[in-house]
């Protein structure tokens, strides 16, 4: 019963511990600034782009040889082609406003000449502006057209002509996975790279509500209210649940961006099957382990750590981040015995695991023991934490040395 | 009751505690005096459990429970080395600590109230802990160490970085903690302070116990009224023989006097006395204050120990 008390009351402080973490570093107002801001240069982008795309004005472009476009393709109607007679006078009055915008030299015909190297078309302009994109574009349509034409190729010919190649990589390895799985090593990746930004965001802010607590001498008056346990536990709570929350948010401000990209500006479909999702929730787990590893790898370093200005120990806060590093280059042999034991080692398994169920075939029961190993670890390391932060608060203002830290693991 | 037997306490080479025992009782005001170094925050942080004895022992038995040091449940603790969190709002620091300490929203709203009006700083419960003064800093931790109501309350060094009118209401705060009930654990340099409010002190030197006791006992033991007289003209001491033969009297200048009243004696007899050497112009009381009491226990104490040192050394 007493024991029940007092794991409720542990509960309830490393909750409320956890809350004043997460709220200390969560300014909404910043949060909807920084939104907001998103929002109007993907506003300014898309009327940029747009303005750029659909030309309001017709440009008059002069050429030596009679051309036209088929009026069906894109800003066909911004640009008339006039033939001049001396298009070197046109050239030369070019850089003054006058009637031209630009000269267009054709030379044809490169098919019968079979040099395919060389150049099918010159353009000159004043200076360099947008329309001159569009410009290049349509001309490159036409003589596109014209070349298919004068191939007398069937519509078919020219839709297959216009498609890229596309080259299936077949593995004969059993245990890899074939390039149709290539959208889970993405997504691999792709949550890699957020565990690094939410790692960094964890390494900063631990780093300064530590020290800065001991700055402020809080500490001692914290430490009489609950245990170092409690206190450390309700900080990793705190900073985990940030480091989610930065996880999320970073992750739907790339999706909503990719997506105003792709749909609102490039206009094409809807389309995120770039992400697995069956692979999602595998990864978020071990993100979640990862950063609770970390955090607490971290904590046990700030803890020992009594000014900030002048400890030796801040860099040693970012060690966590080094396997990240070392799966790059690790990966591309991700059944060699050094991934396989990295991908069960606690403090390398998070990042190195996930990026091998994206490649290789694994049975369940692997990622499932991995994630354990990672849990188990946590438990250790959060300990580790709560011990290094009480020796170091009974140290009067001196830090403990390594070789102190690595002594309290042991003895408690 | 709180009971300490035998406790010690080493750092290295150097003896914070050296084999201390006393007792403080539910209710009280004990106050634990030294100089700096004397080993009282050594004993709070042994007190609060931060900290293990070496050896000895430390019993608190609150209801059916006893305990190795006060629980955080039942301690107010206001550390030596304090602080808040300067960027929260007075009201967000109180909070926070009453939170963790698990005082309900209504009561924490009654309480806050209370010690904010008590302290006068109602008006400022909104602004940031870091646009306060240091002394008013100094007042909203003490109300953090005690929304709680807690039973036993720890207090480092309450009064210093206060103007006198501040330690004035620290010492009224006290007064009030005691009336509630709560036992308090002062430990302080403030020995006016001191002499209002402790009903017993314990004195540190060096780690061990110099005085130990009810205050009104020490008092009272460790002195005889001593009245300073000054008078016109001067005159030598040679008038007062009667006085000499029933008090101990000092001439210090030859118009100055130093008579020590034994217990039994009253002013009543003396002041008839007086008047035979002439015309009193000023009578004192220069009676030993807590002050003197605790400079002399530790100039005693250090000279002992000092020849305690040279005797072992004569030994070895």
């Amino acid at each position: 019963m007493k024991n029940n008390n007092s794991l409720n009351v542990n509960l309830r402080q490393s909750w409320t511990v956890a809350k004043w973490e997460f709220l200390h570093f969560f300014k909404l107002k910043q949060e909807v600034i920084g939104k907001l801001i998103m929002l109007a240069a993907g506003l300014v982008i898309y009327f940029v782009a747009n303005k750029s795309q659909q030309l309001d004005d017709v440009y008059k472009v002069a050429t030596s040889q009679h051309f036209e476009v088929n009026k069906a393709l894109p800003n066909a109607g911004a640009f008339q082609f006039i033939k001049v007679d001396n298009l070197q006078e046109v050239l030369d009055a070019l850089s003054e406003e006058g009637e031209f915008d630009a000269t267009l030299e054709l030379n044809k015909p490169s098919i019968e000449s079979k040099d395919f190297q060389s150049v099918d078309a010159s353009i000159t302009t004043a200076e360099k502006s947008n329309w001159q994109n569009q410009l290049v574009a349509l001309i490159n349509a036409e003589l596109q057209a014209v070349k298919f034409d004068q191939l007398n190729l069937t519509t078919e010919q020219q839709v297959a002509l216009s498609m890229p190649i596309n080259i299936d990589h077949k593995v004969l390895d059993d245990l890899l996975k074939n390039e149709a799985d290539k959208t889970q090593t993405i997504t691999a990746y792709g949550v890699l790279f957020l565990l690094v930004v939410a790692v960094f965001g964890v390494f900063g802010q631990l780093f300064v509500s530590i020290t800065g607590e001991k700055q402020n001498r809080v500490t001692e008056q914290l430490m009489a209210t609950m245990t170092p346990q409690t206190w450390i536990d309700g900080k990793l709570l705190g900073q985990i649940l940030f480091a989610v929350k930065t996880m999320v948010g970073t992750l739907l401000s790339i999706v909503i961006s990719f997506l105003f990209f792709s749909v609102v500006i490039k206009q094409q479909s809807f389309n995120l099957n770039i992400i697995n999702w069956s692979l999602l929730p595998w990864l978020f787990a071990f993100a979640i382990a990862g950063l609770s590893i970390c955090a607490a790898f971290m904590a046990a370093i700030a803890s020992a750590i009594d000014d900030p200005n002048h400890s030796g120990k801040s860099g040693l806060m970012m060690l966590p981040l080094v396997p990240v590093a070392l799966t790059f280059f690790l990966i591309d042999a991700p059944n060699s015995v050094i991934t396989v034991f990295l991908s069960y080692l606690p403090i390398t398994s998070f990042a190195v695991m996930p990026v091998r169920m994206s490649l290789v075939e694994l049975a369940v029961w692997e990622p499932i023991l991995s994630l354990i190993f990672s849990l188990v670890c946590f438990y250790y390391f959060r300990i580790l934490a709560a011990r290094v932060f009480k020796m170091g608060m009974n140290m009067y203002g001196k830090e403990p040395t390594l070789k102190d830290m690595l002594k309290v693991t042991y003895k408690g | 009751m709180l009971k300490v037997n035998l406790l010690e306490k080493h750092y290295q080479n150097v003896t914070a505690v050296n084999g201390l025992s006393f007792e403080v009782s539910p209710g009280e005001i004990f106050a634990l005096l030294g100089p700096n170094g004397a080993g009282k925050s050594s004993l709070v942080k042994m007190l609060v459990g931060f900290t293990q004895p070496d050896s000895g022992s430390i019993l608190l038995s609150d209801s059916s429970e006893s305990y190795t040091s006060i629980p955080s449940h039942l301690l107010g603790y206001l550390p030596e080395d304090r602080g808040l969190y300067p960027e929260k709002t007075v009201k967000q620091n109180l909070e926070f600590f009453a939170t963790l300490q698990g005082v309900s929203k209504s009561d924490f709203e009654e309480r806050c109230a209370y010690w904010l009006d008590k302290f006068s700083l109602t008006s400022r419960v909104d602004e940031q802990l870091k646009a306060l003064s240091k002394g008013n800093q100094q007042k909203v931790q003490l109300i953090s160490a005690v929304l709680h109501q807690p039973k036993w309350v720890i207090l480092d060094e309450p009064f210093s970085g206060l103007d006198p009118i501040n330690q004035e209401l620290v010492v009224q705060f006290l007064a009030e903690l005691k009336q509630q009930g709560m036992t308090v654990i002062l430990s302080a340099h403030q020995m006016a302070m001191v002499e209002k409010l402790a009903d017993r002190v314990l004195l540190l030197n060096q780690g061990s116990a110099v005085i130990y006791g009810d205050l009104e006992d020490i008092l009272l033991a460790k002195q005889a009224a001593v009245i300073h007289v000054r008078y016109t003209p001067d005159q030598p001491l040679g008038p007062l023989d009667n006085l000499n033969g029933q008090y101990t009297v000092e001439l210090i200048k030859a118009n100055q006097l130093l008579i020590t009243l034994q217990k039994d004696q009253t002013l009543n007899e003396l002041l008839p006395l007086l008047s035979e050497i002439g015309n009193v112009v000023e009578l004192k009381n220069q009676s030993q204050t807590l002050h003197t009491i605790y400079l002399n226990a530790v100039a005693s104490h250090n000279s002992e120990s000092s020849n305690s040192a040279v005797l072992d050394e004569g030994k070895s």
